[in-house]
């Protein structure tokens, strides 16, 4: 399942069935051969905010190892995290939840290669995600993180703006989290920071803060982006004739 | 029972003889009604109809879950129950006979497999009617109704009346008589455009170009319909939620929706249709805590008219929709075993 729209992409180009997919997004400003022209300038919100709205991809590079341009030693890994981050990787992600199509969850869904798309309404920005057809509601109302949330794999989270960028603060997550494909542990002490920074209409810069001291002995921090993304989100469908999981034996 | 609060009443002869004479010329049925774990379901309203006149007769199950359907007229009857938290339930061509009682028991299937958290009360709570918020329904920048909010799942208004064809008929039969077995609910598979906000809460969110749903039942899923006038592909990618586009007509906004697949289930009762559905609904939000929506399945292949049901669901403003993850931990399907 996690190779449907790579495959769907590789169809594209030779036969192109895909109208679905090949509905050019409205109201991107572009280029005279048609592309998006990703570095126009961002466009504003009612409010005068950058408005985040679109939809997007993540950049590549960052699914299996949202780590990958921190040094080696650099994750500041409790013991017993360090071991079962070990453990994750010696065994291929054979535990991954995710391929049992359970949530991806927070933040994982910024690095998983699926498009998402961005609203942005006056008491919400929601995102709706491709992979596993799932979305996240990040409350803009003024509302307080709750004190004892239901914990979920999205988490909880509510966003404000500092200046240009957009500051969403989660938490309330579970304690089984894999924070990317390798299996980063995330636990239910878990405090993420993101912060959003539309730089130009094709580019959204993110600069993650994760703060779990029962896996990290001091907060850790990330940085990747979004990149526009010019098609519209199919249908994902997990446990549809779902034939990985049975291949997921590790070594 | 009558003849007894009768006789209490202190009426004379000319009322005990009419009872007895109507006793000794029409017929009853009697029964319990239970649910799938054999216990009795109480106030679960039954009704019979007479195949003949058409006439009604109701009823209304004791604690006990008993019920009597007396002074029915000789002749056949089609027997319903709408019970909530349950598959409407219906039976046909029953015979009464003049001075016989029909022993007839009931069991019912629960609309959820009565697990921790989507069992029958929680089914019951989310359908019954909730004191809404007044007020007048808000609108957005441009005018139109603005449908977003929290919205409890959607309860039946008007269930219609499908006229399946004869091999919907048959389908029908089969996954009745096997309990639902193949709900694809059941198997965390999406439920489709008519079942999404039917059983658990979800939220609108209405933009100008854009109304997305997100609901707390499946995956969880949602859906988007689009409002920026675009039409549907010519040959889309068939899908459990279809493509959906909206257009206004007055305060009523009119989605249409294309392109599914055929594995879908209109209803827990498991209602097919086939890839040619076309689904109009209809929306409208009269009043700031009211939600009424039309559904119209078209489709000529599975029934002969095109089937219209009604539904209404109320604000609400004390939660948000929560996360569910059908596939986390998931007991129930094992046990899907049919008889």
């Amino acid at each position: 399942m996690p190779f449907y729209r790579i495959m769907l992409a590789g169809v594209f180009v030779v036969s192109a069935p895909a109208q679905w997919l090949n509905y050019p997004s409205p109201g991107i400003p572009r280029l005279p051969d048609g592309k998006p022209n990703l570095s126009a300038p961002a466009p504003k919100a009612a409010d005068g905010k950058p408005d985040l709205a679109g939809t997007w991809q993540p950049v590549p590079g960052y699914t299996v190892n949202i780590a990958k341009d921190l040094k080696p030693g650099e994750v500041p890994f409790q013991p017993w995290a360090e071991t079962l981050y070990k453990h994750r990787v010696e065994t291929e992600g054979r535990e991954d939840p995710q391929a049992r199509c359970v949530l991806s969850g927070v933040p994982r869904e910024n690095v998983v290669p699926y498009p998402f798309k961005i609203l942005n309404t006056p008491a919400a920005v929601v995102i709706l995600y491709e992979a596993l057809h799932s979305y996240r509601q990040i409350f803009t109302d003024g509302r307080p993180l709750p004190k004892n949330p239901n914990p979920a794999w999205m988490g909880y989270s509510v966003g404000h703006w500092d200046g240009d960028t957009f500051v969403v603060e989660s938490s309330g997550f579970v304690g089984n989290n894999w924070l990317d494909n390798s299996g980063h542990p995330g636990t239910e002490a878990l405090h993420l920071t993101e912060r959003f920074h539309r730089r130009d209409f094709g580019h959204i810069d993110v600069q993650m803060t994760i703060d779990d001291p029962k896996a990290y002995t001091k907060p850790w921090m990330v940085k990747l982006g979004f990149v526009l993304a010019d098609t519209e989100l199919i249908e994902y469908v997990c446990d549809e004739n779902e034939k990985d999981v049975t291949h997921l034996v590790g070594k | 029972m009558d003849m007894r609060s009768l006789a209490i009443l202190g009426c004379v002869a000319p009322f005990w003889y009419a009872s007895v004479a109507l006793a000794q010329s029409s017929g009853t049925i009697f029964g319990t009604i239970f649910d799938l774990s054999g216990d009795p379901v109480a106030n679960a309203p039954i009704q019979a109809t007479s195949r003949a006149t058409h006439a009604l007769y109701k009823a209304t199950s004791t604690t006990g879950g008993r019920y009597t359907l007396s002074r029915l007229p000789p002749g056949a009857y089609d027997l319903s129950v709408a019970a909530p938290g349950f598959n409407a339930y219906s039976e046909s061509n029953l015979t009464v006979v003049a001075a016989q009682t029909l022993p007839f028991d009931i069991h019912l299937i629960d609309y959820q497999l009565g697990t921790l958290g989507d069992g029958r009360e929680f089914r019951i709570d989310q359908t019954s009617p909730h004191a809404a918020p007044p007020g007048p329904a808000p609108r957005t920048p441009e005018g139109k109704p603005d449908l977003s909010g929290v919205w409890y799942a959607q309860r039946p208004v008007d269930p219609g009346k499908p006229e399946p064809l004869p091999w919907v008929e048959k389908l029908l039969a089969e996954r009745a008589a096997n309990n639902a077995k193949d709900a694809p609910g059941a198997r965390c598979l999406t439920r489709g455009v008519t079942l999404a906000g039917a059983l658990f809460p979800y939220r609108m969110v209405q933009t100008k170009n854009l109304l997305v749903m997100l609901f707390e039942d499946d995956i969880p899923s949602h859906r988007q319909v689009f409002l920026d006038g675009r039409g549907h592909p010519k040959d889309p990618n068939p899908s459990w939620m279809g493509h959906s586009v909206g257009h206004w007509e007055g305060d009523t906004l009119v989605v249409e929706t294309v392109g599914f697949n055929d594995r879908s289930w209109l209803d827990p009762q498991g209602h097919p249709h086939t890839e040619q559905m076309r689904v109009i609904e209809r929306l409208r939000r009269p009043d700031l805590g009211h939600l009424e929506i039309e559904f119209t399945i078209d489709d000529p292949a599975a029934y002969a008219k095109p089937w219209v049901f009604r539904r209404a669901s109320d604000l609400d403003v004390k939660d948000e929709v929560g996360e569910y993850v059908c596939t986390e931990n998931n007991r129930d399907v094992e046990h899907m075993v049919g008889k």
